[in-house]
């Protein structure tokens, strides 16, 4: 497999504040990559920095065998890039702005209207190729992002959360253009939505505070990374969810427990099998068994676990310090990312 | 050096802007107003001609009194009509969004930028072909040389080039239209005022580089029909000054963005 992107101790700088710290990775030629974080985490720097939007303050970063700071025109010539917010020249009809990007990338005469035919017919905007991009509909929009970022077929694919405020069918209908680009682009996709990063990504890059906090495919990650790997689901008759909690979290090997419903509630085990002391404390009670089952953890949790153990041990970490001083340069650290940003 | 997508595009843009409708009709209805003024003046000036030249009074002088009058009241026009055309170029696109997916094209700063100046400079060169009917009612009912007006042409255009490259200079300083607009218009009135800095000093180094930074002055030049290298080379250097400058402030605002 040949590396498409490679990234190795990238850091950027704004100012003081550094926002990216020595990340590193690597995405294969077909890789879809799920690139995921909290607001502020680092992902659309990341993103601009191997669009050639500006240069890494170190760090090297090669994109299709190209470096970003010295070949940054070739690298243009060969990604498609779609920004967060899909920023559009809304005053033109959607076959002129697709012929903007075409004749932008090089194409001319028949190589360009061809091009168009392609991006048109991909991305299923056929049918208003002749209307104007701001009468469109929000998922047309998306879409016209979408095939303005993939017109001459380039090579790697950014997309910055593609399904940000669309309707659940725009949805769907979005995130089957992306698997079907799967295997024929490299493409790096940044969503907050995680079952879109499970459905479609082959490779998962969980990012905070400007560092890698997790990495791998989705299914490594959901078994190798979360703790709460023994999570059980107990729906019970004949008495009140506190009083189901409060027994649970009696038992020794129950390390905690949430109430879901009236009747309905979650408990993490530290053992595999914890069947047999569940139905013994429910009979002891007098109460009856509906339905015991194990959950399998999604990359949700995955994700809750690491930020928030990345986000506590840094705390931790400061707060042993100085509490104010803390406190102080995460308010003014806060502000900073979010004018960066 | 791949330019012609962003001229096309920002020509259309142009096309389907009611603002730019407006500017364009306000500058074609101002400067026909003033020319008639200048044109009636003269005719009125011209009846007396016998009167005047029995009483001292300065030798009408079609060049000066009526070309350089048209020319100087259309240098003075765009001045504030360059600025609408020229504070969306950038501005907007930074604010809409669309200068990040323009700048991950393979387009270099020097390229925008050119692109943006070209497209602006055509639709000025249209503005003024618009205006060009003064020109003809000139030459047909004056007494001036066909080079004069040529000239004095040639120094328009050269004038509203470097206007356009300021404009275009403020546009890349600021997200909002209407702040790159008076930035733009400010910056032109000082350059176009700074030469008559020697009326109210008395220094005369200071107005020396006041009148040698002048646009007024250097454009008043061409506007009698008289080509100097110097009037020349000051808005060639001016034009690419400003083009540099606005490169410059891309590079710089990158990690604003």
């Amino acid at each position: 497999m040949t590396t498409m992107i490679h990234v190795e101790n990238l850091v950027k700088d704004f100012g003081d504040l550094r926002v990216l710290h020595n990340l590193s990775f690597d995405v294969e030629q077909g890789e879809v990559l799920g690139f995921l974080g909290p607001n502020g985490a680092g992902k659309t720097t990341t993103m601009r920095i191997i669009t050639c939007f500006f240069p890494p303050s170190s760090g090297i970063v090669e994109i299709g065998g190209f470096n970003s700071v010295k070949k940054s025109h070739e690298i243009r010539r060969i990604i498609g890039y779609l920004p967060e917010g899909v920023p559009l020249y809304k005053e033109l009809s959607v076959e002129l702005a697709l012929r903007f990007f075409a004749q932008s990338k090089g194409y001319y005469g028949k190589n360009a209207e061809k091009a168009i035919e392609e991006a048109l017919s991909e991305c299923q905007l056929l049918d208003v190729r002749k209307r104007s991009i701001g009468h469109l509909s929000k998922g047309y929009r998306q879409r016209v992002g979408l095939a303005q970022a993939i017109i001459g077929d380039p090579k790697i694919l950014i997309l910055d959360e593609p399904t940000v405020g669309l309707d659940p069918q725009q949805i769907v209908e979005i995130r089957e253009l992306i698997k079907k680009m799967k295997g024929r682009r490299t493409v790096i996709l940044s969503t907050h939505i995680l079952p879109e990063v499970q459905m479609t990504c082959s490779k998962v890059l969980i990012i905070n505070r400007g560092h890698i906090a997790a990495a791998g495919t989705p299914e490594n990650l959901t078994t190798s990374h979360v703790h709460q790997k023994n999570k059980f689901s107990l729906s019970f008759r004949g008495t009140t969810a506190p009083k189901m909690l409060n027994a649970l979290k009696e038992l020794p090997f129950v390390s905690s427990a949430t109430q879901v419903d009236d009747s309905h509630c979650t408990f993490v085990s530290t053992v595999d099998t914890p069947g047999n002391d569940i139905a013994q404390m429910l009979i002891k009670n007098h109460w009856q068994l509906v339905e015991l089952k194990g959950l399998s953890p999604t990359l949700e949790d995955v994700f809750l676990e690491v930020i928030s153990g990345e986000n506590h041990d840094n705390l931790s970490s400061s707060v042993a310090d100085s509490p104010e001083k803390v406190a102080d340069e995460a308010s003014s650290s806060e502000e900073k990312k979010e004018e960066s940003e | 050096m791949n330019i012609r997508p962003i001229v096309t595009r920002e020509l259309r843009s142009y096309l389907t802007s009611p603002s730019i409708f407006v500017a364009v009709a306000a500058f074609l209805f101002l400067s026909g107003f003033l020319f008639y003024g200048t044109m009636s003046n003269y005719a009125d000036l011209s009846a007396n001609a016998e009167y005047r030249r029995q009483m001292g009074f300065e030798v009408l002088n079609y060049t000066k009194h009526v070309v350089g009058q048209v020319f100087f009241a259309i240098n003075l026009l765009l001045v504030f009509i360059i600025p609408i055309l020229t504070m969306r170029l950038i501005a907007e696109e930074r604010k809409s969004g669309t200068f990040e997916v323009l700048r991950s094209l393979p387009f270099s700063d020097w390229d925008i930028v050119l692109a943006k100046f070209t497209a602006c400079f055509l639709l000025t060169l249209i503005l003024v072909a618009l205006n060009s009917y003064q020109i003809l009612v000139m030459l047909r009912f004056g007494s001036t040389e066909f080079l004069v007006i040529l000239v004095a042409t040639l120094g328009m255009i050269l004038t509203a080039a470097a206007y356009v490259s300021i404009g275009l200079f403020a546009s890349s300083l600021t997200e909002s239209q209407i702040t790159a607009a008076i930035i733009a218009c400010v910056a032109l009135l000082a350059l176009w005022l700074i030469g008559d800095i020697g009326s109210i000093g008395s220094m005369s180094i200071l107005n020396r580089i006041a009148q040698g930074l002048s646009l007024r002055i250097h454009s008043e030049t061409f506007s009698r029909g008289v080509l100097r290298i110097d009037d020349v080379a000051y808005f060639v250097l001016i034009t690419y000054s400003f083009l540099f400058m606005t490169v410059r402030s891309l590079e710089l605002n990158r990690n604003k963005i």
